[in-house]
């Protein structure tokens, strides 16, 4: 399933599509920045607990509906 | 033992081959950079009927006469791995459109195996396709997939067994170009890895690469060639490029409209209405006007002036850097212990307050601004607005990337420079970053400093804007080359989604606000060290000669020795004395601190990445730049007798 959506072209993509793009990067260590493998733009990482947290609403709305 | 044969994965970015790799390889992958490239290329191997294969991903391309770096390194795997199969990935719900490469590849007289993929999204459209048909009116085989949900991927390696070298049959373009290619076949006589048919129609293009290598091993034959190539391609109004695209184009319209039973083309909705003007000529620059309105409305006038004045005076000033100073003061009798936490430069009084106070607000509302256009899909959108203008400096629509992600932050910007085509572009981006493009943070200071009269804005947004279209233009100027060209895909217009404004700005104001506190208590310490050794001091006082010839007092000197440090840094400087200017002296200071010598990260990348000499000669020119147009603005004003 795709992680990421890019803000400037849409693509979908999951982390391992994204991880080489950034290989060549000199700040790739603890970067936190995620780039976009078909035109190049970067954009930051949700954090993890952000991510669990809308991970939970989601299930709950499905659980709902 | 036999090595396997190789599979060749190829088609544009965003129709799934990494899925059909995955599916193919069980995600099994070797990553490695193209020898002599930075261009990353996947292997894995793969079994099919107990044969063994080496399925390689290539990187995205639109086309085999490559424009960037990703389209070079796919045409030389193409041409140099001898492939048993080439699976040709398109997009199911835009077979007209991905024909033409298909054509392209039928041209090379590559083994070709055409997978239309995403058909579950094709099929939710009502789009269908008949796939035997389209098979026998390319004369390959034809795969229908959905490579996500894993469905056609056993077909698609019955096909690859299967598989049985057939010419299929190529597609006449026009007369006078199947003239130029029967005229000529047969005089190429070296091997070049592909049929002699596109070769004909490379060199007819102009490719550059094409055209040295048959001028290297055929000089005599290239010669007689380029004769017959001036000839016909003076019979046409546009380049060949442009007449074999549309050529290509109109017979993949007739083979799509024979193959593809799609619903009637809807009508244009309002949001095809608007997407469309935010892409014209002209209403797409009012569109654009208009934004940057709204954000210096939202950012320079609410978050500038109202937000950050209300927090640093009447909560900093208050209730958090007079009780921290009295805490200090009681506690520490050594003055220069003091002068590291509070007073005039200390951590506290300095680089918490400039974080927190100051920066803090005004980057929190800009990355709330920035989300809101990122999430609506303006920004492809006005990268097709500003190619136009960016060709005229040597750039493409490609290079808003790196420019966009300026604003954000110039040192990551500066790598992403990388991505453009050619070492020209990524020059005069390099440089055009370095001098007028400010960060986030720098650009929502000097909003708020320039909220007092909307004149004043005009006034910076004017100069910079003019410096950057003249400085591009002279760079593309000296630096000559070949016009890019630019290709985005754009993704449909949509409302923002709240929940996607929130998590966008609070997840770059955390990534923002983890890289500038320890940064501000850097320069903090720095600047405390420099004012104990004496040579911050004399750094000023180098700084006081040209801060005096555009007109301002010498204390300015000490913004922008700050700016060397962190642009915000340098903007926030300024904001602490603008009390002291005139509305003509802040408008001048700020011009010069936008065009200002790049920050010290920024520097240390741009050396990294374009090396020691083009880095100093680009610092150098900056700062010339930088203190000429301050001058002169400051002479036109006034000359002018124009007050702001």
């Amino acid at each position: 399933m795709a992680e990421y959506k890019c803000g400037m072209c849409g693509k979908e993509f999951g982390k391992e599509e994204a991880v080489p793009a950034c290989r060549s990067c000199p700040f790739n260590k603890g970067c936190k920045l995620i780039k976009c493998p078909n035109c190049g733009y970067e954009f930051p990482q949700e954090p993890g607990w952000l991510k669990k947290l809308l991970g939970y609403g989601e299930k709950n709305d499905k659980r709902k509906s | 033992m036999a090595l396997p044969e190789k599979i060749l994965i190829v088609g544009t970015p965003n129709v799934g081959k990494s899925v059909i790799f995955n599916a193919l390889t069980g995600r099994y992958a070797t990553v490695s950079n193209y020898p002599g490239t930075t261009v990353d290329v996947f292997r894995g191997p793969c079994k099919i009927c107990g044969n063994a294969y080496e399925i390689i991903d290539t990187p995205g391309m639109y086309s085999l006469v490559p424009v960037t770096e990703e389209e070079r390194v796919s045409r030389t795997i193409l041409l140099k791995e001898k492939a048993r199969v080439v699976i040709h990935v398109i997009d199911g719900k835009n077979l007209e459109r991905m024909l033409p490469f298909t054509l392209q590849l039928i041209d090379a007289g590559l083994p070709v195996v055409l997978v239309l993929n995403i058909m579950d999204e094709a099929e939710r459209l009502d789009i269908k396709i008949d796939a035997a048909k389209l098979s026998k009116e390319l004369g390959l085989p034809v795969i229908l997939a959905a490579g996500a949900l894993n469905r056609g991927i056993k077909e698609l390696k019955d096909a690859i067994d299967s598989y049985e070298p057939s010419k299929a049959s190529t597609f006449p373009l026009d007369s006078r170009i199947e003239k130029f290619v029967s005229d000529n076949t047969g005089l190429l006589k070296k091997n070049y890895g592909v049929a002699e048919r596109l070769m004909l129609l490379w060199l007819l293009q102009e490719d550059p690469e094409v055209t040295a290598l048959v001028k290297a091993k055929e000089p005599a034959v290239f010669k007689k060639l380029a004769a017959a190539r001036k000839t016909l391609s003076g019979k046409y109004k546009d380049h060949m490029s442009y007449a074999l695209a549309l050529l290509r184009q109109k017979r993949a319209t007739i083979i799509s409209g024979k193959c593809e039973l799609s619903p009637e083309k809807p009508r244009l909705l309002a949001e095809e209405a608007l997407s469309r003007l935010t892409m014209h000529p002209f209403f797409g620059l009012v569109i654009l006007v208009l934004v940057l309105l709204v954000v210096y409305l939202v950012v320079g006038v609410f978050g500038s002036k109202i937000c950050v004045d209300y927090i640093e005076n009447n909560i900093f000033g208050v209730y958090i850097i007079p009780p921290i100073t009295r805490f200090v003061e009681a506690v520490f009798p050594w003055v220069a212990v003091q002068d590291l936490l509070v007073h005039d430069y200390g951590i506290f009084s300095l680089g918490i307050r400039y974080s927190f106070a100051i920066i803090l607000p005004i980057v929190s509302l800009f990355f709330f601004m920035f989300a809101i256009i990122e999430d609506s899909g303006y920004l492809p959108r006005l990268a097709m607005l500003i190619d136009k203008i960016f060709k005229m400096m040597g750039l493409s629509g490609r290079a808003v990337i790196p420019m966009v992600l300026g604003l954000g932050c110039d040192t990551m910007a500066t790598i992403v420079t990388r991505t453009l085509p050619s070492l020209r572009e990524r020059v005069i981006a390099t440089f055009l970053l370095a001098l007028a493009i400010p960060c986030s943070a720098q650009l929502g200071l000097i909003m708020g400093l320039l909220s007092a009269n909307i004149m004043m804005f005009l006034v910076w947004f004017g100069a910079i804007f003019l410096i950057f279209m003249v400085v591009g233009w002279l760079s593309a100027k000296i630096l000559p080359g070949e016009a890019p060209v630019f290709f985005i895909e754009v993704p449909p217009l949509r409302f923002p989604k709240v929940k996607n404004l929130v998590i966008k700005t609070y997840t770059r104001l955390e990534w923002y606000l983890k890289e500038v506190i320890p940064m501000f208590i850097l320069v903090s310490l720095l600047i405390w060290a420099g004012r104990l050794t004496g040579l911050f001091q004399l750094a000023m006082k180098a700084l006081n000669y040209p801060v005096k010839w555009i007109g301002l007092p010498e204390k300015t000197s000490e913004a922008f020795l700050y700016g060397f440090f962190r642009r915000d840094y340098g903007a926030a400087g300024l904001r602490d004395m603008a009390g002291s200017l005139t509305h003509n002296q802040l408008v001048v200071a700020l011009v010069t601190i936008t065009l200002f010598l790049p920050c010290v990260a920024q520097f240390i990348v741009m050396v990294k990445e374009r090396g020691i000499k083009t880095g100093l000669y680009i610092s150098a020119l900056v700062l010339v730049i930088a203190f000429a147009s301050g001058y002169a603005l400051n002479e036109l004003l006034n000359i002018l007798r124009i007050t702001l």
